[in-house]
């Protein structure tokens, strides 16, 4: 890992700490497996250890967000707000039936991250069966301005969200590329945490097919 | 910087947009029936291949040779975004340095500043130079939406028929009190916008607000005769496609959605066939 790259994954694996926060959990589709359910939100015990890093074959750090699990069910204010981090998706044995994460950034401002996400809906009922998680990230809204729980709210709703979208008003995802890259994409290894593809802005004709090929038919 | 030609198959699919919405069906018995109106967007998507971007310069100013700082500007393929901001002289770098697929340059925020794009070459480095920022009127000066009827604001006048679904876009503009339709000219200077819309030879041209506002159906639009168009001469109405979705319009660049002619007292300029489907920048042009 390049160095700037350890002082980054230093920085994200600080952010840890927002362990104190609360946690409760939903359900994404019905595919869900009860163990993620029974999530401890900012719990990061057993998460690989490091060195972390944010490139393809480096080890993603830990992170905690505030967001919605499940944004298909309930409500999208506040009080709705979930705490979920990476180690959530964590499945070294399988047990949990996730094989990928794709972890996915986007903000208002950025029409490639909008257009991306009008598909993913669809990307995640053909691909959450074989065992994919879509994690997504609103980072800031219309004016660059970090992105607030009605952003998130007015986000899932437009986009009709059925995975994991999750508030990034600090962007801590920032570790991994510039904002003004958005979207970012990293596909990410459930069994290890270890990043095998990173992509930047909406390239769906190559992420697509890796996740496809990279899934259990 | 060499602007990207008119797309012959922009040209070809321009009248779809004009053929996007019904709001009748004949029944079985042959009589007309009202049906739900249902508009479908035309959608743009074409596949393209990247073009490599290093740099785009610009020097954002206020028309007045005065630059505009702290101004957002973007460059903006259909897959990648690459944000950046006026210094304090106007001048403005943004360095993607990498390849985009229909690349433009985007500036102004859509809020106090009208939003507009540049299609941009296939350079890997483009000056720009001077483009213009247009100030939007206040929010306060805004008209808001009718149900139905005329809603105008500077020289734009938009008629919603009794019906219309006028949907916003809430992402973007989260205030109530952003929902208010404003418009500004566009200047046909020398700035690189009016070297775009000279391109296509458009003579008038408008900005507007709040973008991506939907009219179902098509928004009518009337326009003072500025130019002094003699009575009766035909038009063609364009808009130009901001969002990369490119439902309603192509990306970057314009697509006719209507046609109009001067009125006989010669003091305006209507809308007869198509309309507007979204709000978007506008440009005419005379048949």
């Amino acid at each position: 890992m390049a160095g700037a790259g350890r002082r980054i994954a230093l920085r994200l694996t600080g952010l840890g700490l927002c362990a104190a926060l609360v946690s409760a959990c939903g359900s994404n589709t019905p595919t869900i497996p009860p163990e993620l359910l029974a999530s401890s939100g900012c719990d990061s015990a057993n998460y690989p250890d490091g060195p972390y890093g944010t490139e393809e074959g480096d080890t993603v750090a830990n992170v905690c967000f505030k967001g919605f699990r499940d944004p298909s069910k309930g409500s999208h204010d506040e009080s709705a707000l979930q705490n979920i981090a990476f180690s959530d998706y964590y499945d070294p044995t399988g047990s949990k039936g996730i094989g990928l994460i794709l972890i996915d950034t986007c903000a208002v401002w950025c029409s490639a991250c909008r257009t991306e996400h009008e598909g993913l809906p669809t990307r995640n009922n053909q691909y959450a069966p074989r065992g994919l998680r879509i994690v997504g990230t609103l980072f800031q809204d219309a004016k660059r301005d970090p992105a607030s729980v009605q952003d998130l709210a007015t986000w899932v709703e437009t986009f009709k969200s059925n995975f994991a979208m999750l508030l990034d008003p600090d962007y801590q995802l920032g570790a991994y590329a510039p904002a003004d890259t958005a979207p970012l994409n990293l596909v990410v290894n459930a069994h290890t945490m270890k990043i095998e593809k990173k992509l930047l802005g909406d390239q769906e004709s190559i992420l697509w097919p890796y996740i496809d090929d990279s899934l259990p038919k | 910087m060499r602007l990207i030609p008119l797309s012959l198959a922009c040209a070809a699919l321009g009248l779809l947009p004009l053929l996007g919405c019904s709001s009748s069906k004949r029944s079985d018995d042959g009589k007309s029936t009202t049906a739900p109106l249902a508009c479908s967007a035309p959608g743009y998507a074409v596949d393209a291949a990247p073009v490599k971007i290093d740099e785009v310069d610009a020097i954002v100013n206020d028309g007045h040779a005065v630059g505009l700082a702290e101004l957002p500007v973007q460059v903006c393929g259909i897959d990648q975004c690459f944000n950046g901001t006026s210094g304090k002289d106007g001048k403005t770098v943004v360095a993607p340095h990498t390849a985009l697929t229909r690349p433009a340059f985007k500036y102004g925020d859509g809020f106090e500043y009208a939003e507009l794009a540049v299609p941009l070459g296939v350079d890997a480095t483009q000056d720009l130079g001077p483009v213009q920022a247009l100030q939007l009127p206040d929010f306060a000066d805004g008209a808001p939406f009718p149900k139905s009827g005329a809603v105008t604001n500077g020289e734009v006048t938009l008629t919603l028929a009794k019906g219309t679904d006028v949907e916003h876009d809430r992402l973007t503009y989260e205030d109530d009190a952003d929902l208010v339709f404003r418009s500004t000219a566009i200047p046909l200077g020398t700035s690189a916008e009016a070297l775009a819309l000279t391109h296509f030879n458009f003579e008038l041209g408008y900005a507007v607000a709040p973008l991506g506002t939907t009219f179902c159906p098509a928004a009518q639009v009337s326009l003072p005769n500025s130019q002094h168009w003699r009575s009766g001469t035909e038009v063609e109405v364009f808009i130009q496609g901001l969002d990369v979705a490119e439902e309603w319009a192509p990306y970057g660049t314009w697509v006719k959605v209507a046609e109009g002619s001067v009125s006989a007292d010669g003091a305006s300029i209507n809308t007869s066939s198509g309309g507007i489907p979204i709000l978007s920048s506008i440009a005419v042009r005379r048949k």
